[in-house]
């Protein structure tokens, strides 16, 4: 536990260096099938959509969710109050949901989360001076989060069951809408993504009138960072142009129904209507700029904008001007620019334990050892190389050394970045069988996350096909494999995860 | 369960591969009496004079001894007499051209020729320079064969070589690495490599290399014949020694013996035989050398050697020569007294054939590396200290054993093989340490030998799966009606045709007759298993397979189809890569979520591929087309205001959309902002371009596809610009022709031909397709303008019509005669709509109704279940409108009667209203439509709106449609049916 206390503090102190921090998304959306702007900093107010179709006919409504959230030991408490219209068809909703969420560790390193009412839910609608009142709310909501180096995936499912009283208080009419929904996510560093499914089954028992139908729901939220690069007007200015590097919350939903039309009377009728629409929330990017390195000295060479993005982030490090891009790079240097570039998932500020502050940092450094006998705690890099040790970004080889000033070549860097993404399952299982010319020059230890880097297009191999998996990398190579796996974390995995409405 | 056919012949195979994986094992064993000899060879009769050549002094020392010995027995590298080679030395440019051709078989060629310069030179020559070039042959074949320049032959044959330029080609100047490089490359037909990697990648100083041999270079260094030190130094300009000379030599061995008519045999000597025989009158001992070669054959070296030296009386010359090999052993050289029982072996042969002759043997040292092998424990015998085992197979390294793994029928049928051990060796049982006797027999090790001599033992975890009889791999080709299946190695490498290892992890299984089959846990049939699948084989005793069960690898994609051909289909994946995936009859097409046909897919179509990417290409699985969201809903034009690249969207002036033939107004007066979607793609005159390249976008005429994004948000597509202050000429019209060969399609009314490029946005039902989805007959509206070079006519956009009209669709109208509830009714008599008139039929017609039909009275939309015959709704006697194709009703109305036609363009909707000009309408007396003035209609509640054969809603009536309106008379401001054309 100590350990963990230290590495915590170590990683406060990375992402206090780093203000813009993108946080889970997780649940921001709520669990009855709208969808939020997501998280910005300081918020609690989301604006909010969501389709209802209590009345036969889709019907969205807009306004806002404020989301408190609280950790207590091993369980979350949470309340979300939505407060939604639709002037065009005078409807209002008023919903308050209080939520307890239950997480218990398994040995694999999974979390599970089960999460319950914890008070009696309230709902009301009101449409055209007809009010629906939630009578009766069965809930139930479990998943799990799987934590890997550098992102969490989770996947679980929701269902539940809503009764209506429709009308005023004598009324016995009755709505039922079912819901059952999967959902899935990642969350990690440069971005999170959510997406879910829903299918809603709508029912109406009344003294006049009764009727069925169903509707499917499918959104998706991402929360994701981009860099733009921006050249200076002037030309006498003291440095080049440099990076942005913006925040997006995006959230999408479509929604198709099948409901009975209505006649004049309002009285529903045996013929089905199709319906279908989308919805779509942004939030107004938030950016940062980026200090800009100086890397006058290797102006035009291949690598010039990589590395220019990979020290702006931090990912590089060091004094710029000494950047030789076509020096070897070490074991040390790559695996301190992997936990630079793979970083830890930031966890939701709204559930951060209230941690005492530790006496001193001196304190802690004398309680550090080293897990390699080869770096000494005193080591530049020693705070990252110990995270990525602990992290499980690199393993001891069972010789206790780790060989920093030994070279990393292709097939080293391309398994550094898939045990970082925890992607390793996406492989065949045995020794994978890659497309690649060289395959049978991959070392068998790192066919399979070749197979995985190729199959999610982290690796492409050069125009003849060939991937050279024995090369040592350059600064310039490593550069280049850094950055494309930055830009892997922020769009490619996310759009794995939007592309289940629609790639 | 499947019956799998013609399992016979699979058997066979087997059966051979097992025989000749026996063979290789045969090794192992002492050679069978009866065994037939592959060839035999001889030694030579001038053995012992090569011996004497190659015997010299000065050569301890060198590194490359060895090689100086091989080259001088291949009579490539001579030495300078009294057993000096002097490995140091310089090789000078002719002694570099005459080594070089001698290593490419042209000795003789070049003596004659030398002889033949000789006899020419006349005498003044033969005065002026006393002795002849003993090179001249060489240095002539050398200029004949492009080697050198008829400019350096010249140099060359100069009698004073001192007074040529420094840059002169001087005979006796040291020869240049590359020049050796080049000329070497040139004598054994290296193809020079273009696309030069390894001497930039490997080498400080590959500038020095002269650079017109620098293809020929990295084709020496990628051959590995030569390289460079060990500091990253290939010195090109450098000298290049004897021994260096001799060493690229041996290097090159693999080019040079073919071009010497030799061949090279490895093996181990087995045994030798000895025999006395008479020849000739002359008792001779044979000596028979049996050497296994490692492909398994076994091969016969025979010396014949007199057994009393007969001399000649004067020269005291053998009489018979000894028939002797020259051998080298561990550097030193001599005749076959040399070799020994168990020598590992490397010899050449001169004239392949079956009694060719050995040039050269060379022992090769029996100091092997360690050696690791997974093995089973047959017998321990501890008094000899020997093991017998089976032995599976060498690993890399002794811990890792994952990712091998035995095939069950193979290891009863190993042969055993003995090994020694040492007295003390430690076995580690993976909790302690033992002696060798706490291994029981019958236990899975991995042995680590030294010189064949197990130094280390550890008892391994192996078995637990060795022992089930059960193999797992990635399916390289499954081929159930042939009855096997063939996996992948299991460490993902491909079979290696060939090596013993092969034979060992060969992965061909038969299927057995009754085999069970599991993919993705299902129960299925064999031919359902896929290439690229992870399967697991269950195998029976005789190695065949009783139970498989496989999961399959895919990958998902979405992408946008670029074309369709019967047996594949070109794709654009969304990260911008194309592919083309082969599809076969087993590939799933599905439609919005439902089962679908090949010909149903359409070029611009965008859906989710289920593929399998292997070595062969992409296998598509599944193809799932789904357009939402991804169809082009409009195509505006605009000027462009300016581009943001960071907004990524476009700020446009005077927006307008096309719509029903032309350009309509938006509702947004001055600037429109149009959001780019993230792969859209931007097109200047044709070109491909991006909003960050084209600076000046501003000021520009553009047309843009757009599509519908979440939240209804607008995103274009494609932006295509067309030439500058070009005028702008629309077209509605029908296509004749298109020919997408050449990018042109030709109007047929307006008799024009256009043309069309990457840039002309082609909507066709809101797929953006090329010039091929273009089809002679579509009715297309057409935006182009005059390329200001060619004065061609380029569209800029072609958009196909959408369907419209009743099509399929019938109206009817009559009188309720019949009702049977919520199953049909009929009418008395009908009318059925024709163009511009109702057709009486006085018979009666009856239509089916179901849930799903539709009926409209005064007060809007009527459930169906109270379309009765009795009751306050009685529907008996009413007359009503009913559209439906055959005898299916889809809607049932009361509309007013009408039968007054007219024709119009929708300007404006407002307040249930339709604002219509152009309006002609249609006198029946003279079957003329005649022109009227503008009108406005309302649609009563009960109205019946037909479009594209279907019925559809007020709000979905455009701006710019074209109706047709069918109300009581000119009169009258509501129309009981609208018909969109």
């Amino acid at each position: 536990m100590k350990k963990i206390i230290a590495l915590l503090i170590i990683l406060t102190a990375l992402i206090a260096t780093n203000p813009l921090v993108v946080f889970a998304g997780l649940s921001d959306n709520g669990f009855e099938g709208g969808i939020s702007s997501g998280y910005v900093t300081g918020e609690e107010n989301f604006e909010y959509k969501e389709v209802i179709f209590v009345t036969g006919r889709p019907i969205v409504l807009e306004g806002t969710v404020i989301i408190k959230k609280t950790l207590r030991d091993d369980e979350v408490r949470s309340t979300y109050t939505y407060n939604l219209e639709n002037p065009g068809e005078n409807a209002t909703l008023r919903r308050v949901l209080n939520y307890s969420t239950s997480l218990t560790g398994s040995d694999n390193g999974q979390t599970l989360e089960q999460t319950l009412f914890s008070r009696d839910p309230f709902e009301t609608i009101e449409i055209d001076g007809v009010s629906y009142v939630l009578q009766d709310y069965d809930f139930s909501r479990s998943n799990i989060i799987d934590s890997k180096p550098a992102v969490d995936y989770f996947a679980g499912n929701t269902s539940g069951k809503k009764t209506y009283r429709v009308g005023n208080n004598a009324s016995d009419n009755r709505l039922i809408v079912e819901i059952e929904g999967n959902f899935f996510g990642c969350k990690q560093y440069w971005g999170t993504a959510e997406s879910a499914a829903c299918s809603l089954w709508i029912q109406y028992t009344g003294s006049d009138d009764s009727w069925g139908g169903t509707a499917s729901i499918k959104f998706s939220s991402t929360t994701s960072k981009s860099m733009e690069y921006v050249d200076n007007m002037p030309k006498q200015i003291s440095f080049n142009g440099g990076y942005i590097e913006r925040q997006h919350n995006r959230s999408i939903m479509k929604y198709d129904c099948k409901l009975p039309e209505f006649d004049s009377d309002g009285i529903s009728t045996d013929h089905m209507i199709e319906k279908s629409g989308s919805l779509n929330l942004e939030t107004f990017p938030v950016q940062k700029r980026l200090p800009v390195p100086d890397l006058s000295h290797i102006r035009g060479h291949w690598a010039e904008r990589d590395a220019g993005i990979l020290f702006s982030l931090g990912v590089l490090h060091g004094e710029e001007t000494l950047f030789e891009p076509e020096q070897v790079m070490t074991r040390v240097e790559f695996t301190n620019s992997m936990v630079m570039a793979a970083r830890e998932v930031p966890q939701d500020p709204r559930l951060e334990k209230r941690k005492s502050r530790n006496p001193s940092r001196r304190n802690l450094e004398q309680d550090r050892i080293s897990p390699f006998k080869d770096i000494s705690v005193d080591h530049i890099f020693f705070p990252n190389i110990e995270s990525a040790y602990n992290r499980g970004l690199i393993k001891d080889m069972g010789s206790g050394s780790f060989g920093p000033d030994e070279t990393v070549t292709m097939s080293d860097a391309i398994t550094m970045f898939i045990r970082a993404l925890g992607l390793e399952n996406m492989g065949p299982g045995t020794y994978a069988v890659t497309t690649f010319r060289d395959n049978d020059k991959i070392p068998s230890y790192a066919r399979n996350s070749v197979y995985v880097a190729q199959k999610i297009g982290l690796v492409k191999g050069d125009a003849r096909g060939y991937l050279r998996p024995g090369e040592n990398l350059t600064k310039a190579r490593a550069a280049a494999m850094l950055n494309r796996f930055l830009r892997y974390m922020r769009t490619g995995m996310l759009d794995d995860y939007t592309g289940i409405m629609n790639y | 369960m499947k019956t799998i056919g013609r399992k016979g012949i699979l058997k066979k195979t087997l059966f051979i591969i097992i025989t000749s994986m026996a063979a290789v094992l045969l090794l192992y064993l002492p050679a069978a009496k009866a065994e037939r000899l592959e060839a035999t060879y001889y030694g030579m009769d001038d053995a012992q004079s090569v011996l004497e050549n190659i015997d010299y002094t000065d050569i301890a020392d060198s590194w490359a001894r060895d090689s100086i010995v091989q080259s001088g027995a291949f009579d490539i590298i001579k030495g300078y007499g009294e057993k000096r080679f002097e490995p140091k030395r310089h090789l000078s440019k002719e002694e570099a051209i005459a080594v070089i051709l001698r290593m490419g078989g042209r000795e003789e060629d070049a003596q004659r020729l030398g002889e033949a310069l000789e006899a020419a030179r006349n005498n003044d020559e033969k005065l002026e320079s006393a002795r002849p070039i003993w090179s001249a042959g060489y240095l002539r074949l050398a200029a004949d064969g492009g080697l050198i320049s008829p400019m350096d032959f010249a140099d060359a044959m100069n009698p004073s070589q001192s007074f040529l330029e420094d840059d002169g080609f001087i005979r006796t100047a040291p020869a240049r690495r590359d020049e050796f490089a080049y000329w070497t490359a040139l004598v054994i037909g290296l193809q020079p490599v273009y696309g030069q990697q390894k001497i930039f990648n490997s080498f400080l100083d590959w500038e020095y290399t002269d650079p017109i041999k620098i293809p020929y270079v990295e084709a020496v260094l990628k051959n590995n014949i030569m390289n460079g030190n060990a500091n990253g130094y290939l010195n090109p300009g450098g000298p290049i020694t004897r021994e260096q000379a001799a060493q690229i030599i041996c290097n090159a061995k693999k080019q040079v013996l073919p071009l010497l008519g030799m061949e090279e045999k490895r093996g181990v000597i087995e045994n030798v035989l000895l025999e006395n025989v008479m020849t000739s009158g002359y008792e001779e001992t044979v000596k028979t050398f049996l050497i296994r070669s490692y492909d398994g054959a076994l091969l016969a070296i025979k010396t014949q050697v007199p057994v009393m030296q007969a001399a000649n009386e004067q020269s005291g010359e053998s009489l018979r020569p000894d028939n002797e090999l020259v051998v080298l052993r561990n550097g030193i050289t001599g005749k076959s007294n040399l070799l020994k029982i168990g020598d590992r072996v490397e010899f050449f042969i001169k004239n392949n054939a079956p009694d060719g002759r050995v040039r050269f043997v060379k022992v090769l040292p029996n100091i092997e590396d360690t050696r690791y092998i997974a093995a089973r424990i047959s017998s321990i015998d501890s008094d000899n200290k020997v093991v017998k085992v089976k032995q599976f197979f060498e690993l890399d390294h002794p811990d890792l054993i994952s990712g091998k793994s035995l095939q069950y029928n193979i290891l009863e049928k190993l042969p055993d093989t003995s090994y020694a051990y040492l007295e003390n060796l430690k076995v580690d049982n993976g909790k302690s340490i033992g002696s060798i006797e706490s291994i029981g027999e019958g236990s899975f090790v991995v042995l680590t030998l030294n010189n064949d001599i197990i130094t280390r033992a550890r008892i391994s975890a192996f078995p637990l799966y060795a022992d089930t009889g059960i193999v797992r791999g990635i399916v390289e080709d499954n081929n159930p009606s042939m009855g096997y299946i063939t996996l992948y190695n299991e460490d993902g490498k491909k079979p290696l045709p060939g090596s013993p290892d092969s034979l060992l992890m060969y992965r061909t299984f038969s299927y057995a007759n009754n085999v069970e089959v599991f993919r993705d846990h299902k129960k299925t049939g064999a031919e359902m298993l896929q290439t690229g699948d992870s399967v697991y084989l269950k195998l029976d005793s005789d190695g065949n397979v009783v139970s498989a069960s496989g999961v399959p690898n895919y990958n998902v994609k979405g992408g946008v189809i670029l074309s369709v051909a019967p047996t594949f289909l070109a794709v654009e994946f969304g990260d911008g890569t194309q592919g083309i995936l082969n599809i076969d009859e087993n590939t799933v097409i599905e439609a919005n979520g439902m089962i679908a046909k090949q010909d149903e897919l359409l070029e611009g179509d965008h859906a989710i591929f289920t593929i399998y990417e292997g070595v062969k290409g992409y296998e598509a699985k599944k193809i799932s087309v789904s357009n939402d969201n991804k169809l082009v809903t409009s195509v505006y034009r605009g000027t462009v205001q300016k581009a943001e690249q960071f907004s990524n969207r476009l700020i446009i002036y005077d927006l307008e959309k096309l719509q029903g033939g032309r350009w309509i107004n938006t509702t947004q007066k001055g600037l429109n902002e149009i959001k780019l979607d993230k792969n859209n793609k931007l097109y200047v005159e044709g070109i491909e371009s991006s909003i960050g390249d084209t600076v000046d976008l501003a000021g520009r005429t553009v047309y843009i596809a757009v599509r519908k994004d979440y939240g209804d948000t607008e995103k274009a597509v494609v932006v295509s610009m067309p030439f500058k202050g070009s005028k702008e000429l629309l077209y509605t019209d029908n296509i004749l022709s298109n020919l997408p060969a050449t990018g042109n399609v030709s109007l047929l009314t307006n008799d024009l031909e256009l043309g069309y490029n990457k840039g002309t946005i082609i909507v066709n039902e809101g797929r953006l397709v090329t010039g091929r989805g273009l089809a002679p007959g579509h009715e297309v509206t057409v935006i182009a303008g005059r390329n200001y070079k060619t004065g061609e006519i380029q569209a800029g956009v072609i958009s196909v019509s959408e369907g419209s009209g009743i099509k399929d669709l019938e109206l009817f109208r009559g009188r309720i005669s019949s009702i049977v509830e919520n199953s049909s009714f009929t009418l008395e008599s009908f009318s059925k709509l024709k163009k511009t008139s109702w057709d009486y039929a006085n018979t009666p017609k009856t239509f089916d109704i179901s849930a799903s039909t539709r009926m409209l009275d005064e007060n809007g939309v009527m459930g169906i279940r109270n379309f009765k015959d009795y009751g306050e709704n009685n529907m008996i006697d009413r007359t009503v409108y009913v559209a439906g194709k055959g005898t299916e009703a889809s809607l049932i109305s009361t509309a007013p009667y009408a039968a007054h036609f007219s024709m119009g363009t929708v300007w404006e909707k407002k307040e249930g209203e339709l604002f219509v000009r152009d309006v002609r309408s249609y006198e029946s007396s003279s079957h003329t439509w005649k022109k009227g003035d503008d009108i406005s209609v309302g649609i009563p509640v009960n109205g019946i709106i037909i479009k594209n054969g279907s019925t559809i809603a007020f709000e979905d009536i455009g701006i710019g449609d074209e109706l047709i309106i069918i109300r009581k008379d000119i009169q009258d401001n509501k129309a009981s049916i609208i018909i969109i054309e």
